[in-house]
């Protein structure tokens, strides 16, 4: 009944937001384009710098370009869905706009992280797919519907994992005020992920198991298709999201109780 | 330049007020570096050379053209876009100021305030680095060339910069562009991967931009001394380039004035 409910107000925003978008599609075109070339940007990089190596710590290319188009895709998702909510986050709460969503009879966080879309990162989906099956094919991967299902599984617990970190990151507006681009913290942060992460030191690569657990967005779902991935790990990683998910919301609304609106 | 002096002092209070804000911004440059360098990292714990480069010299390489972009490249064009978007630029028009000089002295003054992380991340990195046959060479010969270079490479981006804001005359989301000069900067400047490790065709497209001359060349003093002649070929060519900005910035206020239109101002 809840969900249901939730899923309605979900299509009704999806359909305002897509008539806002399409309004300007000279501009949905060209932002698309851009990230396309960003795509293909990152691609390219990549490709030059194997022709110095063969491997990098047993990743070869096709490797890295699975693992890039998991990025991609996980981007395009993020950007299309989150993004838009999470750039105007620090906005809301500095000039005191949260009441309006406050006021409504429908959980807070699921308003401010949700009720805005974008498609000008939406091309960026299909590039990614297409540098992941690259990958596939030149990898030669024989993928079972098994395998499939488990990688799947373990990008999304990625993104929950993603939006939990970068929805808490965003909570810092409530004590540091007016910082516009408190989005862009969580954002730098993020674009670490594009590489393998067992390719940092290694105090990085424990940092992002165990502190920062980013290692879910593009390596463990690139992991998976060529690689066993022990049920430790999965079970770790559904946990992680569980608890990170739990403590976004319950910083959510700790922090609401100091929020004091704008003229009051 | 007691104008330019007046703004730079009230920018620069208010550059500090948001030096959070500053911060946020200098990740932002420095993290996809630093993955590069991690990348590199685990390339030379296999290989030891990849062109003419040790990881120490990789290293070396990216600190300093992070350098040059970090302090060098102004971002004027999201304010200027929303100063013709929003109308606030009938505000400058009528007073008797110009307008790019307090633009200019405005991103002067983020960039000194950038500097407060700048430096100490450079004292830490500068630290960490093993001590090795391959070091930074600071002469008074170096430093001689490199001055000019910088300001000239300063000037020339902001010029780039404020004619991609002009062009929120004739479109009013200019996102794309920002990204796009962005993509070429980062693949011609030599900030993705050195630019003499690029296949040649790409090296070749490089000589046809600006990139190249006001980021990578100036970033390279240190590491590899340029020869009289070649400095004042670089020299020639930045000033060539800020030239020919300058003049198309000029162009396209000219231009864009005629269009514009500032609603209920």
């Amino acid at each position: 009944m809840m969900m249901s409910r939730y899923l309605k107000l979900y299509t009704a925003f999806l359909k305002i937001n897509l008539k806002r978008e399409l309004q300007y599609r000279a501009h949905f075109f060209l932002d698309n384009l851009i990230t396309i070339i960003w795509s293909c940007l990152l691609v390219l990089y990549y490709i030059f710098i194997y022709r110095y190596t063969a491997a990098v710590r047993g990743w070869r290319l096709e490797q890295v370009l699975v693992l890039t188009g998991f990025y991609l895709v996980f981007n395009s998702i993020f950007k299309s869905l989150i993004e838009q909510n999470f750039a105007q986050f620090t906005r809301i709460i500095y000039r005191g706009e949260l009441d309006y969503i406050l006021v409504k009879p429908v959980n807070s966080q699921f308003l401010i992280s949700l009720s805005r879309f974008s498609l000008r990162s939406f091309l960026r989906l299909f590039g990614g797919l297409a540098i992941l099956i690259w990958g596939i094919v030149a990898a030669k991967l024989k993928i079972s519907v098994l395998i499939i299902f488990l990688s799947l599984g373990m990008f999304a617990i990625g993104q929950i994992i993603v939006y939990s970190l970068w929805f808490m990151s965003l909570l810092l507006a409530f004590r540091l005020g007016n910082i516009e681009n408190l989005y862009y913290f969580f954002m730098s942060i993020f674009q670490t992920t594009r590489l393998p992460i067992n390719l940092y030191p290694h105090i990085g690569e424990l940092i992002f198991t165990f502190v920062l657990p980013l290692i879910f967005v593009a390596t463990i779902p690139a992991q998976a298709l060529w690689q066993p991935i022990s049920g430790l790990i999965i079970i770790y990683g559904i946990v992680v999201a569980v608890v990170l998910l739990w403590l976004s919301h319950y910083l959510w609304q700790l922090a609401l109780r100091s929020y004091t609106s704008a003229s009051s | 330049m007691r104008q330019f002096l007046a703004f730079l002092s009230i920018t620069l209070k208010d550059a500090l007020v948001y030096r959070a804000r500053s911060f946020i911004w200098f990740l932002a440059d420095v993290i996809p570096v630093t993955t590069s360098i991690f990348f590199f990292s685990a390339i030379f714990s296999t290989t030891n050379t990849v062109g003419k480069y040790s990881f120490q010299s990789i290293l070396v390489y990216y600190l300093m053209v992070l350098s040059m972009e970090i302090l060098v490249i102004s971002h004027p064009e999201f304010a200027i876009a929303e100063d013709i978007n929003h109308g606030f630029l009938a505000t400058y028009l009528i007073r008797p100021l110009s307008y790019l000089k307090f633009y200019a002295a405005n991103e002067l003054a983020y960039k000194m305030v950038r500097l407060l992380f700048f430096i100490p991340f450079m004292v830490i990195v500068l630290l960490l680095v093993p001590q090795g046959n391959y070091s930074i060479q600071i002469s008074l010969y170096n430093l001689a060339t490199f001055l000019p270079m910088f300001i000239l490479a300063f000037c020339g981006f902001y010029f780039l910069k404020v004619i991609i804001g002009f062009m929120a005359f004739w479109f009013t989301e200019i996102w794309w562009l920002i990204g796009f000069i962005e993509i070429l900067d980062m693949l011609f400047s030599g900030l993705l991967i050195p630019l003499d490790l690029l296949p040649l065709t790409f090296q070749k497209i490089a000589t046809f931009l600006p990139f190249k001359y006001f980021i990578y060349v100036p970033s390279q003093l240190f590491i590899t001394s340029l020869s009289p002649t070649q400095t004042l070929m670089n020299l020639g060519i930045q000033v060539l380039w800020l030239v020919i900005l300058a003049l198309l910035a000029k162009f396209v206020w000219r231009k864009g004035l005629e269009t514009y239109a500032s609603f209920g101002n």
